[in-house]
């Protein structure tokens, strides 16, 4: 603006340089945009190096399933400690059909949780109202007053992580062919009828499962409460499945989001939502992403001790800064990763608060529960 | 700014406060400028990586985004009708008006001058101040830099004019 100013030109220049969203909605569009976009780059190179391996009936036998609507990806069996039981999503219900294997560590070490809950969406789990200031740095756990219920041993589910073929595959089973750049992080992107997909594997970090983004065209398709939306998921074979919670919706600004959880395990929940999708206040769905239905295989896994929770929480918290009283926990299930395999696996949130500059924040840590000699 | 380009995610820190700006200067209230601010960077993600900064600044690729999508937003009969409504001084909801500073209600009397503005002078005095050269304006508005400049200050004079006869001015 090197022209001579007149005070009209000024106001609005003050008028354009103050008119900003309300406060969290920069946030709140941000994890919308993280969901799809890059915290996987670290990863690609390395899923993309895993050898593949033989999938049962191939690939053109996995189009004609996920044409018809059914498993994606047949399941291989591994492990040879123990027996373990295999399932697809759709075809049991969380915890009421769980058959668990009887081994003390059914797939052996499984890797340790990575999720920075700093880059994680926003958790789909019921949390306790508490003010909105995340805390990201390093805290000094003082005591941990809660303790989440678990049972004595729990259910670990392991997947085979998705190849760039298969993503392929999936896409051709719908119609859809590679489209332009992929993304950082994504395995594909594709362009079908009225429609794009991109496809990601598992992202520890942020402790979400294989997906499937999907980014309708125009004319957009409406959405007028979560059975469309559900319908509109159905459509490429991401629908909610059995293990699937009941939808819950928040609305944001002008928008809708609608999400279920899948429950892992009696009572335990997938720390994110595992099927989502934005609506607009038209009633047109933006966006909306769902797990791509892996076949699974479970077995149970003995659960850590509560003092070694507890010290795992402590440590945990870095040692260092603001003193923090762990007052609540939960127990969710998060996705880790070694590579070829993606697994759900129990951890503990705690979350406790402190005020520091007038400002409450809340701190929450996220502890794994598997017994610490079945971690890697 | 050509040249390199930026990461996204910078991008959309230095710009969502602008796009919002601008969006929020198109259509009638918060929540429809949230929407089309969601939309815009959710197009832009997508297009990013066939973003080119040789062939255009963040600002000017990313302005143009949101002017299409605003377009897209108004073209709809019912968000015309609600802008209509809008227009019509419908008194917009506010957090807590008898909180608000002088300040912030004759800015708010602005935007409600810049929104009833015909579309293009609208759309010159956005981009404008929202940061974008004569040449960049022209350049989204498909006109020359004169041309968006004469523009320009067409709108200057009616919002000039309104304001006076709001007292504004």
């Amino acid at each position: 603006m090197s022209e001579p100013r007149d005070p009209l030109e000024e106001r609005l220049d003050r008028l354009f340089a103050t008119t900003r969203p309300r406060r969290g909605f920069e946030d709140e569009l941000w994890a919308r945009l993280e969901v799809r976009r890059g915290l996987w780059a670290r990863l690609t190179d390395r899923l993309r190096s895993v050898q593949l391996v033989p999938v049962l009936g191939g690939l053109a036998a996995l189009v004609v399933v996920v044409l018809a609507g059914g498993l994606l990806l047949n399941s291989v069996a591994h492990g040879s400690r123990a027996s373990t039981s295999s399932y697809s999503g759709g075809t049991r219900g969380g915890a009421a059909g769980a058959q668990s294997a009887d081994s003390s560590a059914g797939f052996g070490r499984v890797p340790r949780p990575v999720v920075r809950l700093s880059d994680a969406p926003q958790p789909a789990v019921t949390l306790p109202a508490a003010p909105k200031a995340a805390y990201a740095g390093s805290v000094t756990v003082t005591a941990v007053t809660a303790s989440a219920p678990l049972p004595a041993r729990l259910p670990v589910t392991r997947y085979r992580e998705l190849t760039a073929p298969q993503a392929d595959a999936f896409a051709a089973g719908l119609g859809a062919r590679p489209s332009g750049p992929v993304p950082p992080g994504a395995l594909g992107r594709y362009a079908g009828a009225n429609f794009t997909l991109t496809i990601y594997p598992s992202d520890p970090g942020q402790g979400i499962e294989p997906r499937v983004v999907i980014t309708p065209g125009s004319p957009a398709p409406q959405a007028a409460g979560p059975d469309d939306v559900k319908a509109y998921l159905g459509r490429f074979a991401v629908a909610p499945d059995a293990t699937a919670t009941a939808p819950v919706t928040d609305r944001a600004g002008g928008q809708e989001v609608v999400r279920w959880t899948r429950l892992v395990s009696a009572g335990v929940s997938e720390l994110n939502a595992s099927w989502e999708a934005t609506v607009g206040s038209d009633l047109s769905i933006l966006v909306a992403d769902g797990a791509l239905p892996l076949a699974r295989e479970v077995a149970d896994y003995a659960v850590a001790s509560s003092q070694q929770l507890v010290a795992l929480a402590k440590a945990a918290g870095g040692g260092s800064g603001p003193a923090v009283v762990l007052d609540t926990a939960q127990a969710v299930y998060v996705v880790a990763s070694d590579g070829a395999y993606g697994y759900f696996e129990p951890a503990v949130l705690y979350t406790g608060h402190f005020t520091q500059g007038g400002v409450t924040y809340e701190k929450r840590i996220l502890v794994p529960a598997v017994a610490p000699q079945d971690l890697r | 700014m050509q040249g390199a380009k930026p990461p996204f995610d910078d991008v959309y820190r230095d710009f969502l406060g602008r796009i919002y700006a601008y969006v929020r200067a198109q259509v009638g209230s918060q929540a429809d400028a949230e929407d089309v601010t969601s939309m815009v960077f959710i197009k832009a993600w997508e297009a990013y990586p066939r973003y080119e900064p040789q062939g255009a600044t963040p600002a000017s690729w990313l302005f143009r985004i949101a002017r299409n999508a605003a377009l897209d937003h108004l073209r709809s009969a019912a968000r015309k009708e609600r802008l209509a409504r809008a227009v019509a001084n419908e008194p917009e909801a506010l957090d807590d008006p008898a909180q608000m500073a002088a300040e912030r209600i004759q800015q708010q009397a602005l935007l409600r001058l810049v929104e009833r503005l015909p579309e293009r002078q609208r759309e010159a005095v956005s981009l404008r101040h929202s940061g974008l050269s004569f040449a960049e304006v022209g350049a989204i508005l498909g006109s020359t830099e004169d041309a968006a400049k004469m523009l320009y200050h067409r709108a200057l004079r009616v919002l000039r004019e309104a304001a006076a006869a709001q007292e504004l001015g």
